[in-house]
């Protein structure tokens, strides 16, 4: 009985040294899962998007916009984006069915045009933030990655892209939140190896969910920045169906 | 007029909103030309306008939206000649301007049925899924007064026109659309185009008729309108959807060209100056249409195919006492084209469209041809078109550049003296939210008996100024 007390003892106190080991059980690529996860647990969500473009000498441009997201399992998410400001974008429509099935809608022409993957690595609407950048996260799908470091509150992952993945980062550094599972800082890289962007994001719980409200952009080759901020943000909405279709994205922004 | 301003304020009442576009275009022309057509100078004033676009939109209760647009146009063109053209309260000449009601228009979503759309009014309804130059976008005349503007605003633009439309939107895969056009609308000509078309037939009947050389001609031209009737007036109908990926289209458009063509010439050589009467009208066509959009390899492409099916069209030359079809019984014109943004520094995205048969081209019978019908230039025979276009933006948001070459082909066999192009430069420049300067020209080269060629002559710079609000 006390040879089995000793054990449970040296147990114990393996097991409390344990705890801290036990965390880097876990995996690169298990954290973008968890990442992943995290993103896509809302079943749905809306928001109102501030959108400021700053250049390097420090001018300004906002764009306003609304949002809305559904989570499809197994499925790429849906998006739609619709500009309410300034007037010359004012009623631009844009909808993300999956990766390689886009549409913008242009109230100048009446028309909505389908736009195909290629353009993932445009600006969006004149932001730091490509199509590609705007569209869902899905990590795990794109990307392989390897814990570099960790600290009491933080995950530093290095992320290399899969073979095969047309994302437009081959390597990406990510700081991930531990708490939340959310990525505070990532850092995005170019063919070349060289640092191409950086996104910084401030995010808290809302409701069940954690969500992302603020996030700053800088594109560092273009010394330029975009700053984005989320207001009224929904979750679990009900959005139906509907609301993703080219139907809905000719509406009249209300 | 007084309409239209009630129109506008009357929803300002309501929960509407109000938005425009002040514009200032202008254009000077780079080459001498000693046509008889529009002779200039280098450097001289082709054309100034300016235009102040204004809308209202709005919604009422849960599901009605409104729009409407009306357009102050001023054509800013010398228009004093004599003193009293000076005079009045309203200034006269000096303020000279046209009030358009461009679109006007309410749509009901879930019009007694919850997945069927009602939009009803003056409005642009556009078919088709290539990039600006359609064959399957017919609902609407195309607006040829504002295309010889060489306004980048109205490149391959057409009228809205009052019209009934209904959609059902049955799933992702299928929905239907139907348009009804309340009457038959023919394609807008800028001003002096039908004179010059009189003076190209009297010359052509010169060179023809060798009895009339030295002779006086007087051309009279006569129109002859479809009859008003419902069951006579502009429909269409169209399937479109979503199957593997493929965005598509089906439809059927029953309706006339929107553009006149002739029906008969008779002359009276007993009189002096000898009369030639031109009759033109506009013959009834069907068009069935297939379009198609979707993407390969991150490759953007898309596709529009139409079957024209004109009626039998009688050309009378009574001149020459020659009868004969004008179309053949069914023809093809298609568009198909692809896009790419290659990933160099903002990425340049290019584009590349084949065209066969322009907005204005038919298929006409060889004796037809033979009979003067379908020759180069405007109203000719089905020709093969490129367009390639490249845009980058210099500094994202701020400058953008672009090029656009349109190349045309008669006669792959004899390609050197029968091709034609037109390139076109631009520069677009944001200094601020909402304000845009665009800058560009227009360069044409071709053997004058081609379709570009007769516009050689008409190189240009133009600048376009355009403010959002």
């Amino acid at each position: 009985m006390k040879t089995c007390f000793k054990y449970l003892v040296v147990a114990g106190v393996f097991s409390g040294l344990l705890i801290p080991l036990s965390s880097l059980a876990i995996t690169g690529d298990e954290i973008l899962t968890k990442v992943d996860e995290t993103f896509s647990a809302p079943r749905d969500q809306e928001m109102t998007m501030v959108m400021t473009l700053v250049d390097k000498r420090g001018n300004k441009k906002v764009r306003k916009m609304k949002v809305w997201q559904k989570t499809i399992p197994g499925k790429d998410d849906w998006r739609l984006i619709k500009f309410i400001s300034p007037p010359d974008v004012r009623g631009v429509g844009f909808l993300v069915l999956a990766d390689d099935r886009m549409y913008l809608y242009m109230p100048a022409f009446k028309k909505v045009r389908r736009i195909a993957s290629h353009t993932k690595n445009e600006s969006f609407m004149g932001s730091d933030l490509s199509y590609d950048d705007m569209s869902t996260s899905h990590y795990e799908k794109h990307y392989t990655a390897e814990i570099v470091k960790e600290d009491e509150n933080f995950y530093y992952l290095k992320a290399e892209r899969k073979k095969g993945s047309d994302k437009p980062y081959p390597t990406m550094d990510l700081k991930i939140d531990k708490r939340s599972w959310f990525p505070v800082e990532i850092k995005k890289y170019d063919e070349g190896g060289n640092l191409w962007k950086v996104f910084r994001a401030k995010h808290r719980k809302i409701g069940k969910y954690w969500a992302m409200v603020e996030m700053e952009v800088e594109d560092v080759k273009k010394e330029h920045r975009t700053l984005l901020k989320m207001e009224n943000i929904e979750f679990d909405t009900g959005l139906p169906d509907k609301l993703f279709t080219q139907r809905n994205l000719k509406r009249r922004v209300r | 007029m007084n309409g239209i301003l009630f129109a506008l304020i009357l929803p300002l009442s309501l929960n509407a909103s109000v938005g425009g576009k002040l514009r200032y275009y202008t254009t000077i022309f780079t080459t001498d030309s000693q046509e008889f057509f529009y002779p200039h100078r280098a450097g001289k004033f082709y054309l100034n306008k300016g235009d102040a676009r204004i809308h209202v939109e709005g919604t009422v209760g849960e599901n009605i939206d409104y729009f409407i647009r009306a357009d102050f146009i001023y054509m800013d063109v010398p228009s004093v000649e004599k003193l009293s053209d000076t005079e009045g309260i309203g200034w006269g000449k000096i303020n000279s301007f046209d009030l358009v009601l461009y679109e006007a228009y309410f749509k009901v979503e879930g019009f007694g049925l919850e997945n069927l759309d009602l939009k009803l009014g003056k409005q642009r309804l556009k078919w088709g899924k290539a990039d600006k130059i359609h064959v399957l976008d017919n609902i609407n005349p195309s607006d040829w007064a504002n295309f010889v503007t060489f306004d980048p605003d109205y490149f391959g633009e057409s009228i809205p026109t009052p019209v009934l439309s209904l959609t059902y939107y049955f799933s992702d895969y299928v929905n239907l659309e139907v348009n009804y056009t309340f009457s038959f609308k023919p394609a807008s000509f800028p001003l002096g185009f039908w004179e010059m078309a009189g003076e190209v037939m009297r010359r052509e009947l010169v060179e023809e008729f060798p009895l009339f050389e030295g002779s006086s001609i007087n051309v009279v031209q006569n129109l002859e309108m479809p009859a008003w009737r419902p069951d006579n007036n502009p429909w269409g109908i169209r399937l479109f959807g979503t199957v593997f990926n493929i965005d598509y289209a089906l439809s059927y458009f029953r309706g006339f060209f929107d553009m006149p063509v002739i029906s008969e010439i008779s002359g009276n050589i007993q009189t002096f100056p000898v009369a030639v009467s031109v009759t033109y009208g506009y013959p009834s066509l069907q068009v069935v249409g297939l379009e198609f959009s979707g993407e390969l390899f991150s490759i953007g492409w898309w596709g529009e195919l139409g079957i024209f099916i004109p009626e039998d069209w009688k050309f009378k030359n009574l001149l020459t006492s020659e009868t004969c079809s004008a179309f053949e019984k069914a023809y093809v014109k298609f568009v198909a084209g692809l896009d790419y943004t290659f990933s160099v520094g903002n990425g340049i995205y290019t584009n590349f469209q084949y065209i066969h048969g322009f907005f204005d081209e038919m298929d006409f019978t060889q004796r037809a041809e033979n009979s003067g019908l379908g020759r180069p230039g405007f109203e000719s025979e089905i020709e093969d078109y490129y367009l390639m276009r490249g845009e980058y933006q210099v500094i994202s948001e701020v400058l953008k550049v672009g090029l656009s070459f349109l190349l045309n082909v008669s006669d792959y066999s004899d390609f050197l003296d029968s091709n034609s192009y037109a390139i076109f430069p631009e520069l677009e420049y944001y200094p601020v939210d909402s304000l845009s300067i665009k800058a560009g020209s227009m360069i044409v080269d071709g053997k004058p008996s081609t379709k570009f060629g007769l516009f050689k002559k008409f190189d240009m710079v133009y600048v376009l100024a355009e403010f959002t609000f």
